[in-house]
């Protein structure tokens, strides 16, 4: 069968499931990546930012110094020059103003050279106060002290320049980093959006071809199946689930194909099996005008109509009978039964119809009771017997044998007919199986009966054949309790 | 009628269903041909073989050796047996295609009726080419 090729492929397939686990577990993956790099970056520009406003301040801050520094200058020199007294009183308030902006500055130190170039503008600012005091101290005169203090003064300003530099290179470092994180920011934010949409994109093709145009194609097989095609079957692919649903409908479309070619070689049986008898019927009628009135001719010409018409009314039970049963409307009465006596009855019933064949029944003494519907059974000895009678054209003996077995009974029937070709074997107890080399009429339902009944019954029925030697069935069914 | 007196048409009717051939046998004796009666197939073949008939009324689904088998042993045995008319009365599904595969264009479908199945047993036995018989004696 076709479908049988795909089967092997299918272990490999992968499953929905995973792919749907291995992509929300890309996704989520991509997601932390994404969310952890927008963290870092974020902290990265706070960090930066940060810096930049520290280093802005201490930048402003050496500039108040010095302008303040200058201005003491001028106000000191002013002072000496004039020997104004009032001008201390503005003096003061600038000394404490530097301190003040120093110590702020010291709070907004980024680095230890920042830390070493505050420190030392305070230690030169001192440097210049303490100086300035001592020589104004001193009574120099004004020229005198302006000279004399001026390279304190100037190496002071310097150190406040340096500080101004030193805090706007800081400045120019932390613009250049949070530039360079912005560019990974980007990058990264870039790169996941293009991963997320080709996934996305790659994801649907896959959901389109593996799983929506399979199950576009099988529910087109249904469709055309229910329209008659009976011939609708699906290429087995994509996903393992679907592939698994798609085989299940092949499995499935074939054995409604195969039941239903069954079917109709069951009707041509049963239409050829229900002709023969008609044919005997409709000729014999004719007979009874056409052949020369002897009272002898014309009796034996209605034993024979009669004959016909039994046999039809028994075909019409029998398929009745068989209808039923695979319906598995199968209504049992069991009670205890006695198999020798009803495999007696059998062998005594069959005997006298085909004189070319040896049927002998083999039961022991003591009876061998089984639990099950009589009639049931029967019909299981008498369906068995007659296939063996049927299968054995050439006459021959045909046995049955009943024997207690532990907890069973045993009931075997063989033959020395045609047989039962290997290939047939598994196929005789199905329903509607005429075999091709069908060698006798029937519906090809005794079988199927048989073995209904049987399994109702508890029991179990099994077969050997050889083609040409003959066939033996072996029918196990439970004892009584009281066996 | 048909068959007269001293040189009767002789007729094998091979069918497994015992009360059909007879039925039919007894109808054709009544009608002056010579008849006989194989059970199945391979019966009818050594029928045959002890004399060749005039004509052969052959069912199709029989026990041992089918109609077609018959047939086809016919032609290969080639005593004079393909040359023998074949006249298919089966209740077959199908018969006009066993009919084509046997060679035969007579058949007729079971259940028939006596004055059809004369007519095709005349035809048949009229349109036949008789054999050159080196039958021993």
């Amino acid at each position: 069968m076709q479908p049988n090729d795909a089967e092997n492929a299918s272990p490999r397939a992968l499953s929905l499931l995973r792919f749907a686990m291995m992509s929300t577990a890309g996704f989520v993956a991509l997601v932390v990546l994404v969310t952890v790099v927008l963290i870092g970056s974020s902290s990265l520009f706070y960090g930066s930012t940060k810096e930049v406003v520290r280093d802005v301040r201490s930048q402003t801050i050496a500039g108040e110094v010095e302008l303040s520094l200058l201005t003491y200058q001028r106000i000191s020199n002013l002072r000496a020059l004039t020997g104004e007294k009032s001008l201390d009183g503005a003096r003061a308030p600038l000394v404490t103003a530097m301190r003040d902006l120093l110590r702020q500055a010291e709070a907004y130190v980024g680095s230890p050279a920042e830390k070493a170039r505050v420190d030392e503008v305070a230690r030169q600012l001192d440097t210049y106060l303490e100086e300035r005091r001592r020589l104004e101290a001193a009574g120099l005169e004004a020229p005198e002290l302006i000279r004399r203090t001026q390279p304190q003064l100037n190496a002071t300003v310097e150190d406040l320049e340096a500080l101004r530099e030193l805090n706007a290179a800081q400045v120019r470092r932390a613009e250049a980093e949070a530039e360079r994180w912005a560019d990974v920011a980007l990058a990264v934010g870039i790169g996941a959006g293009s991963v997320l949409v080709v996934g996305l994109l790659l994801g649907l093709v896959g959901i389109h071809r593996y799983v929506l145009g399979p199950l576009f194609e099988l529910h087109g097989a249904i469709a055309r199946f229910h329209t008659g095609d009976t011939g609708a079957r699906v290429a087995v692919g994509g996903f393992r689930e679907v592939s698994e649903l798609e085989r299940g409908y092949n499995r499935m479309a074939d054995a409604l194909a195969q039941q239903r070619q069954a079917q109709l070689t069951f009707l041509a049986g049963v239409a050829h099996d229900l002709r023969n008898p008609l044919s005997g019927l409709k000729l014999g009628i004719h007979a009874l005008d056409d052949l020369p009135r002897s009272p002898d001719s014309r009796s034996r010409t209605r034993d024979r109509l009669d004959r016909q018409v039994d046999r039809l009314a028994r075909m019409v039970d029998d398929l009745l009978d068989a209808t039923r049963i695979e319906a598995g409307i199968l209504e049992l009465r069991p009670e205890e039964v006695d198999l020798c006596a009803i495999v007696e009855d059998m062998v005594a019933l069959y005997e006298p119809t085909s004189p070319g064949h040896e049927v002998t029944g083999d039961t022991p003494a003591e009876p061998v009771i089984a639990f099950g519907d009589p009639l049931r059974i029967e019909q299981v000895v008498s369906n068995l017997l007659s296939n063996a009678i049927k299968f054995s054209p050439n006459g021959g003996p045909v046995a049955v044998s009943v024997r207690a077995e532990n907890d069973h009974a045993l009931l075997v029937v063989s033959d020395r007919g045609v047989g039962i070709a290997r290939d047939d074997l598994p196929m005789i107890f199905q329903p509607f199986q005429r075999r091709r080399t069908e060698l006798a009429p029937g519906a090809g339902l005794g079988l199927s009966v048989v073995r209904r009944i049987v399994v109702a019954h508890g029991g179990t029925i099994d077969v050997e054949s050889q083609p040409g030697i003959g066939s033996t069935f072996r029918v196990r069914l439970p004892r009584a309790p009281t066996g | 009628m048909t068959a007269s007196g001293s040189s009767a048409a002789r007729i094998l009717i091979v069918d497994d269903d015992v009360d059909m051939g007879e039925i039919l046998a007894e109808i054709l004796t009544a009608r002056g041909y010579e008849v006989r009666v194989a059970r199945d197939g391979e019966e009818g073949i050594l029928r045959m073989r002890e004399e060749l008939p005039d004509l052969l009324v052959l069912d199709v689904e029989m026990p041992r050796l089918d109609g077609p088998g018959v047939a086809y042993r016919m032609l290969i045995e080639n005593a004079g047996m393909q040359l023998v008319p074949v006249v298919l009365v089966s209740g077959v599904v199908g018969l006009a295609g066993v009919a084509a595969r046997v060679g035969t264009p007579y058949c007729i479908a079971k259940p028939a009726a006596i004055a059809p199945l004369m007519v095709l047993i005349e035809r048949a036995l009229a349109e036949r080419i008789p054999p050159t018989r080196e039958q021993p004696g």
